[in-house]
């Protein structure tokens, strides 16, 4: 009996040792998330991925790699460009494998962590399994799972990654799909003028405080502070496409009131994630701001923000057009944290 | 009649389900005990690979494999990655050894057994169904989780650990599922089709949950439950083919669901012995049992929708009991 108390205590001492060791040993580096002073608690905290430095840069990896596709060359990078906020720079819809083309504008990504759903329908119920659909999707990476993990297992550099993120070289889905929500939940906007402003370290020139009147007014209903959307779908009464026939939210409820529906898009970098709307069928901000004008009458599902609501006259989008250039975020834009990490790097794109 | 036990010892099966051999199945296959009181179980949450054999009492039960766990397993892996789940861990198997070790578990495997009608079901051989039309089929697989056997000592349920089982036609592995349970009398057994929807919420799975398995949607998040595929003359569409891949796990058209199955005999568990249940699944019950289905009008069911629910309250009813044909 006092043997085994003994071995007890002796384990114990091992692996208390086991812990200190590992946090003066390198290549286990936590991180930690970023919440923005102001900003409600995010929807993914990492919990069960715990971000380390190593997950993080797997992911980064992963992100700017074209051995993902089928075609060996095109990255989620190249269709998320970090310069475009990591949307598709001016691109109305986005180049997959063998000339095919998305059939929705890229979204930019940026403050994923505080959204519960992905895809402006909402079909994607959680950040870590978002990549799967580029990753499978015909008219984008056009891949299949075991084909990518197949490739990594063969890379030169991705084992050794796998084990410094995860404890040893077992390249899974589970693992790529962690390490991928590192990296694009570790994204966060939050230092544009705009966010100066409100800290107190910086003025809104005259038009632009104008602006912000003008959007707090109009605009601020469902492009809720401080993320710029609400996370919610509306029909703001855009005709559907006849090409496209995306009735949006209702393929993913099947009800008829989420007809149309999509979720609301954030402000935040506008300037650079043109040209607009799920389709992107409007290239000027001014055009996507009076969106009210191609809303039709007679389109009585529509939500009564639209038909009811009074639209911003010409000087106002004016000034609404100032106050979005406050929502640029060029710290993200440059974070050299977030940029291309292969040397020498052939994508297609970005561009 | 249909539950058989033997005396013998079985080796340490992998949970029942073993990934197809794929290159890339390196570690974390769903390998463990499902009693919830094995090592082997706290080895697999803590993201490792049990050592083989370690259900066994008297292995576990000597320090010198603890001093050996701990070097091997723990000592290596500390890590920020989950090193708190680890911790405890350690702390459990430290705590709670002699524990197990007093308690062995006794072993029942499941054994399905797909059929069509009174035939057993192969790949690409032809049958027919209740509305005499004719089918090969190509595919054939469903989840099982959430396995429970109720005890005749009253309303006592044992529910083994949440663990998730794809079961294959083509894969015999897949077919057999082991379970560890403590000593004792058991008349029903109770298991989900289907994967429950916290872990359609949950993110990235692994293991029998893993997406590369063909089991899970990519544009709407969400398992596919049960998939059968084929073709048949009287289909309609491209290739006389039919494809029924079943899935929704909320709302209204929520397709989870639950078989109760008594147990003709009542299964004697012992320590350390092996008793089985054979389980047919009868495919013919997915075009008639509560609704009539015939694939002439309903060829393919891809969607979360009222067919998909009636599929799968259809094929609920394909599970039964086997008779074992010569005892």
């Amino acid at each position: 009996m006092t043997a085994r108390v003994y071995i007890l205590m002796l384990l114990l001492a091992l692996a208390t040792a086991g812990i200190q060791l590992s946090f003066v040993s390198p290549g286990n580096t936590p991180l930690r998330q970023r919440i923005p002073e102001g900003f409600p608690a995010p929807v993914y905290d990492f919990r069960n991925n715990p971000l380390t430095k190593e997950g993080f840069e797997l992911g980064r990896r992963l992100f700017y790699d074209g051995q993902l596709a089928s075609d060996g060359q095109t990255a989620c990078a190249s269709c998320h460009q970090q310069f475009a906020a990591f949307a598709d720079f001016e691109h109305v819809f986005s180049h997959g494998v063998a000339n095919r083309f998305t059939i929705r504008n890229a979204p930019p990504l940026f403050n994923l962590a505080w959204h519960k759903e992905f895809h402006t329908d909402g079909g994607i119920n959680h950040i870590e399994w978002q990549p799967l659909s580029p990753l499978t999707g015909l008219n984008e990476m056009d891949n299949s799972i075991d084909n990518i993990i197949r490739t990594l297992e063969s890379d030169k550099v991705y084992p050794e990654m796998f084990a410094a993120a995860f404890g040893n070289d077992t390249i899974s889905s589970q693992r790529i799909l962690h390490a991928m929500a590192q990296f694009t939940g570790y994204i966060v906007s939050a230092d544009s003028k705009y966010d100066r402003v409100r800290a107190g370290r910086d003025h809104f020139t005259e038009w632009e405080a104008e602006g912000y009147r003008v959007f707090k007014a109009k605009c601020a209903t469902c492009h809720t502070e401080p993320l710029f959307t609400d996370l919610a779908y509306h029909n703001i009464g855009l005709p559907v496409d006849s090409f496209l026939n995306d009735y949006g939210r209702m393929i993913i409820t099947g009800k008829k009131e989420d007809s149309l529906k999509f979720k609301t898009p954030t402000l935040r970098n506008i300037t650079r994630t043109g040209p607009y709307m799920h389709d992107g069928r409007f290239w000027g901000m001014s055009t996507a701001i009076n969106h009210w004008e191609t809303a039709s009458p007679s389109d009585t599902t529509a939500s009564e923000l639209i038909r009811k609501g009074e639209p911003p006259d010409k000087q106002e989008i004016k000034y609404l057009v100032s106050f979005l250039h406050t929502l640029l975020d060029s710290v993200l834009l440059t974070d050299k944290r977030l940029e291309d990490p292969i040397p020498g790097n052939r994508i297609h794109g970005p561009m | 009649m249909g539950v058989f036990t033997s005396g013998k010892k079985v080796q340490f099966i992998a949970g029942g389900w073993q990934p197809a051999p794929l290159r890339h199945s390196g570690g974390h296959a769903p390998v463990g005990c499902t009693t919830g009181r094995c090592p082997s179980d706290w080895f697999i949450r803590a993201g490792l690979h049990p050592p083989e054999n370690l259900h066994k009492a008297k292995i576990r039960s000597t320090p010198i494999f603890y001093c050996y766990l701990v070097i091997r397993f723990v000592l290596p892996t500390f890590h920020p990655y989950l090193w708190k789940q680890k911790l405890i861990f350690l702390l459990v198997l430290l705590l709670s050894g002699s524990y197990v070790a007093a308690q062995d578990a006794g072993i029942v495997q499941l054994y399905f057994e797909h059929k069509a009608g009174n035939e057993i079901l192969e790949l690409d051989r032809t049958y027919t169904n209740d509305f005499n039309e004719s089918y090969t089929v190509s595919r054939f697989r469903y989840y099982i989780s959430h396995i429970t056997l109720m005890d005749t000592a009253g309303s006592r349920q044992f529910v083994p650990d949440d663990t998730y089982f794809l079961v294959k036609e083509g894969d015999d592995m897949s077919k057999t599922i082991t379970l560890h349970l403590p000593p004792g009398n058991y008349n029903q057994l109770r298991f989900m089709v289907g994967v429950d929807s916290l872990k359609n919420v949950s993110g990235a799975q692994s293991g029998a949950l893993d997406p590369l398995h063909g089991m899970f949607w990519t544009w709407k998040t969400g398992y596919i439950m049960a998939k059968l595929e084929g073709r048949s003359p009287a289909s309609p569409l491209q290739h006389r083919m039919f494809e029924y891949h079943i899935g929704g796990f909320s709302g209204e058209h929520s397709v989870l669901q639950t078989v109760t199955l008594s147990l003709p005999h009542t299964l004697t568990v012992t320590a350390g012995a092996t008793a089985g249940i054979r389980i047919s699944a009868d495919v013919n019950k997915w075009f008639s049992a509560r609704h009539r289905l015939p694939i002439a009008d309903h060829p393919a069911c891809t969607t979360i929708s009222t067919l998909a629910k009636q599929f799968s309250e259809n094929y609920l009813a394909m599970f039964a009991i086997q008779k074992p044909e010569a005892e």
